[in-house]
């Protein structure tokens, strides 16, 4: 693809030659802004054992507006939606410019290790994750045992 | 206090006797590698004249940044080297004084063999016959391009010196006299440079008019006229000389005749300050000369040892740049053009946003309102200004790396050198006192007026 910003293409070799544990991202060979992206669910969360997939576009206007990233694989999480929207404030109003993908997956990571179900993007999640966290804990490990282990889908 | 400062001035002789000795000239080259790059005229090649090797000392306008804005043309420069004269070209006041109804009808003032100094009284006018000094060279400053003039010094606009500055200004009335100050250097050793208020005009006279105050006081019993120009030649003598350890100093006044004088209550007000006894004329290496428009550093010739070269500050720009400073935007490389290349911005240039120190590249995000903008490392918000190399080596105090920049200028100096002019109050204007950039002039903005350079790494 022509006219690929040099940081984009900086950002890319490094994701490459030097991935983040836990982590994949693979630019799509016919779209170079369009990356395949696995996270593996953290140790002592729900998600423990999943790989979730995402998929990862960087604008026109990036890095001066934010890479827009979606969950694939279903997920039981009071911030991600059922069509895999991710509420995070640094993909929305908290970008800058000297955040970059890797930071963004790592924070991706992070929010499936903490949770925040006061500022939720599935409500009904969020109730329930907020009235019975054991129950909501459970389903999310089945949700993960069920759509991001292998032979899951 | 005084002997102090006459120890000061004593080093550089010391030092120039050495210089004359030596063959090979180690400081004397200094200078004129110093002279050669920043001046755009050829003026490196050293005098065949053993006595105009003799470097008494050199004067740099503050505000210009390795030549004047709009480049160097003949005696109208950025720096100017004082050397010993063929002929002495001194004078001194003669004993006398005449009194005329007229000064047109004093032979010394119509003469233009002779130096003259007149003060005009309410009925009459004060001639003072000046004499040949063969002990002393004399030189002359001021705004005019007439042939007294050996340095011709224009008023300096703040932010002029910096490549992308806006050429805006209307031309303004100066406010420099046109024969500010003679600068007296004793052709022997010590070199002992003196200043005084006011120059010899074409015609070899200074005229001070009515309004000009002026006064008699007894020196050695006898009774001396003496006097101030309208706008004054403040003078201010760091302690510690120019280095590391310089401290700023009160201003205060040169009169006519060489005497020390506490500032008027305004400047150009008819009342001369108090008479200080304990301090002179004499300028130590540093001294600040304002001319109410334009003020010059004096940096004596002992000093070029320790004083950085072109060659030191393109050593400093190239460590830096070897580093390979990034951009946390961008990814790209940062790096400074070598000093004389810095004459625009380049692709490469660093800018830092001024509320926190973080230098990127040039990037456009995080407007907050038209001046200010938020920086993508910190979320601070403030100026966002690109950074320039200070090039003018005589405004460093030390040859520290340049790891702070003024604000808001964005000038890099060394952190001693940003420290010591940030506590150096400039005149500004007829009243107001500031410290200010001294490679553009441009006022500090805030406290300390100036900001450590955070740089990012390259991570591959």
């Amino acid at each position: 693809m022509a006219g690929l910003p040099r940081r984009i293409t900086k950002e890319t070799q490094r994701l490459l030659s030097e991935p983040v544990q836990g982590i994949s991202a693979t630019p799509d060979e016919n779209n170079l802004r369009y990356f395949h992206v696995t996270i593996n669910g953290p140790k002592d969360s729900p998600f423990e054992g999943g790989v979730f997939k995402l998929e990862l576009f960087l604008p026109e206007e990036y890095p001066m507006a934010a890479p827009k990233v979606r969950f694939n694989t279903k997920i039981y999480h009071p911030n991600i939606d059922k069509i895999g929207r991710i509420c995070l404030d640094i993909l929305k109003d908290k970008w800058s410019p000297a955040l970059q993908v890797r930071t963004v997956l790592l924070s991706i990571q992070a929010l499936l290790s903490a949770p925040n179900p006061d500022d939720p993007l599935a409500n009904d999640v969020a109730d329930n994750w907020k009235r019975n966290e054991a129950a909501a804990i459970k389903t999310a490990r089945e949700w993960t045992q069920k759509y991001a282990m292998s032979g899951g889908q | 206090m005084k002997t102090e400062s006459e120890m000061d001035v004593a080093s550089p002789a010391e030092h120039l006797a050495g210089m004359e000795m030596d063959t090979s000239g180690t400081a004397y080259q200094n200078v004129a590698e110093y002279q050669g790059n920043t001046a755009h005229e050829p003026t490196c090649t050293p005098p065949a004249d053993e006595d105009e090797a003799i470097i008494y000392g050199e004067l740099i306008v503050l505000g210009t940044n390795g030549q004047l804005p709009g480049g160097d043309r003949g005696r109208r420069k950025s720096c100017f080297t004082l050397r010993k004269k063929k002929e002495a070209t001194g004078v001194k006041p003669s004993d006398q004084h005449q009194v005329f109804p007229r000064a047109s009808q004093s032979q010394t003032f119509n003469s233009k063999e002779h130096h003259s100094v007149s003060y005009t009284l309410p009925r009459n006018v004060v001639v003072v016959p000046y004499v040949h000094d063969p002990g002393t060279d004399m030189f002359q400053i001021g705004r005019s391009t007439e042939e007294p003039i050996d340095f011709v010094v224009m008023d300096i606009f703040p932010g002029t010196s910096i490549p992308t500055h806006q050429r805006s200004q209307q031309p303004q009335q100066s406010t420099i006299s046109r024969f500010a100050c003679r600068i007296v250097c004793d052709r022997n050793p010590p070199y002992t440079a003196r200043i005084y208020a006011a120059g010899f005009d074409t015609s070899m006279n200074i005229v001070l008019g009515e309004k000009a105050p002026k006064w008699t006081i007894d020196k050695d019993g006898k009774r001396i006229f003496d006097g101030l120009t309208t706008n004054g030649v403040l003078i201010m003598q760091p302690k510690n000389g120019f280095s590391q350890s310089s401290e700023p100093t009160q201003w205060k006044e040169t009169s006519v005749c060489g005497d020390i004088y506490r500032l008027r209550e305004s400047r150009s007000a008819q009342m001369p300050g108090a008479k200080v006894d304990g301090d002179n004329n004499v300028l130590v290496n540093g001294t600040l000369i304002d001319l109410c428009g334009a003020t010059l550093l004096w940096r004596s010739s002992s000093n070029v040892d320790c004083m950085p070269t072109p060659r030191h500050i393109d050593q400093l720009i190239h460590n830096l740049n070897l580093g390979r400073p990034q951009c946390p935007v961008g990814l790209t490389t940062l790096a400074f053009p070598r000093r004389n290349r810095a004459t625009r911005e380049t692709e490469k240039q660093p800018w830092v946003y001024l509320e926190c120190g973080h230098v990127h590249g040039r990037i456009e995000w995080g407007n907050r309102g038209e001046e200010e903008r938020m920086c993508p490392l910190c979320r601070s918000v403030g100026k966002y200004v690109p950074l320039w190399i200070g090039n003018e080596p005589a405004f460093y105090v030390d040859t520290g790396s340049p790891t702070h920049c003024f604000i808001p200028c964005g000038h890099v100096c060394s952190a001693k050198t940003a420290l010591y002019w940030s506590r150096t109050a400039l005149p500004h204007g007829t009243q107001a006192y500031n410290a200010a950039c001294p490679f553009c002039a441009t006022p500090l903005e805030g406290d300390p007026g100036y900001k450590k350079l955070i740089w990012q790494q390259p991570v591959d």
